[in-house]
């Protein structure tokens, strides 16, 4: 693990100032999420009002979700007159992959105490995780790990629950038929992101496996598919990398028969 | 009061699973197998998300208005995001090509 600096384990004004610095940078890094996202809260604060929930249920649901897919899948269900437990089971699968995120998370954030730890994971969402993580590949002490991550998590809930405010105002003015224009953004992003993220051959085909799947998987009930999607992806991943070392043996061993 | 309920079990939900591996198994190792396939789940999930995003539009009978944009401004995300390496320029690239399709064409 990293070790931190003794000097920022201070509390004098230095480390204040420093944990400043880290909430903003993480704030700040969100940026793009932070704009691509704004579009989905809109029409997710807007289908609130329209499905019947009302004020303080849209803005409760949002806060309690943190997530435009959940928050969405939800409404839909709600306006569909699906039982509770279906509602329940929906979210809970749409929650599964902020597991796998807070599993990778985890050695990251093993020297924090537990309620900052449940304090990090409230803000955990997809956007903050693939920044966080990435933050975290640098040799960064855990004071400036944890500041940096609440920054990020912070950003994305004030940004979250800005833009529910600002769909439930425009209200039945945010159109039906603009549901997909404006998800379209957040869509955009992860592809970028997924675009950046094929770095080698093994990484191509996982996601590529998992693209398959996830089409494949889609009609099943409580949106497993991304979850079979994401498991399927790091099995092939993994399949990949097997094939590659035995690959590599195979040809070490051609190379130099006489060695063994 | 049944939404209230309702709420508060969405985000017993939504929590306990991030909660779970953070706060209370927050001291174990992973095995290696394990380790390694974390390697390839940011890409996996992302895939499972977008996949379906772009394609399912087309493949919904094709009478929505948004398959054909879709399909194209993803497309066209993916292309930038292999030559460009800012997140929000590639974002704007696809949104861009998304709307000029969904005006011309849609």
């Amino acid at each position: 693990m990293n070790k931190e600096t003794p000097a920022l384990t201070d509390t004098g004004a230095g480390a204040a100032a420093d944990a400043r610095t880290e909430f903003w940078a993480g704030a700040r890094a969100m940026t793009p999420f932070m704009i691509a996202a704004f579009p989905m809260g809109i029409v997710a604060g807007a289908a609130g009002v329209a499905g019947g929930v009302g004020w303080l249920g849209t803005l409760g649901m949002g806060a309690a979700v943190n997530s435009g897919t959940a928050m969405l899948a939800g409404l839909q269900l709600l306006r569909d007159g699906s039982p509770a437990p279906v509602i329940l089971l929906t979210t809970l699968v749409l929650s599964l992959r902020m597991t796998i995120y807070a599993i990778m998370l985890r050695p990251h954030l093993r020297d924090l105490p537990q309620r900052w730890r449940a304090l990090l994971a409230f803000g955990l969402v997809d956007a903050t995780f693939f920044i966080v993580i990435e933050r975290f590949g640098k040799p960064v002490g855990i004071r400036e790990r944890q500041w940096y991550f609440l920054g990020s998590a912070t950003a994305m809930f004030a940004n979250w629950i800005s833009s529910l405010v600002v769909g439930m105002a425009l209200g039945s003015a945010v159109p039906d038929i603009a549901g997909e224009g404006l998800e379209f953004p957040m869509t955009a992003l992860f592809i970028a992101m997924m675009a950046g993220a094929l770095t080698n051959w093994k990484i191509w085909v996982s996601v590529l496996g998992a693209g398959a799947l996830a089409l494949v998987s889609h009609p099943l009930p409580y949106n497993l598919y991304v979850v079979v999607a994401t498991l399927g992806g790091a099995v092939i991943g993994v399949l990949c990398e097997v094939a590659e070392k035995r690959h590599k043996k195979k040809t070490e061993t051609s190379d130099t028969p006489e060695a063994v | 009061m049944t939404l209230t309920l309702l709420i508060i079990g969405m985000a017993l939900c939504a929590f306990a699973t991030r909660w779970v591996p953070l706060v209370l198994f927050g001291d174990r190792e992973l095995p290696e197998v394990v380790k390694s396939a974390l390697n390839y789940v940011p890409g996996a999930v992302l895939a499972a998300l977008v996949f379906p995003a772009v394609l399912s539009p087309m493949w919904a009978g094709g009478d929505s208005e948004w398959a054909v944009p879709t399909l194209a401004g993803g497309v066209a995300t993916l292309v930038a995001g292999r030559f460009v390496k800012h997140f929000l320029v590639v974002t704007v690239i696809g949104v861009v090509v998304f709307f000029l399709v969904k005006h011309f064409f849609g």
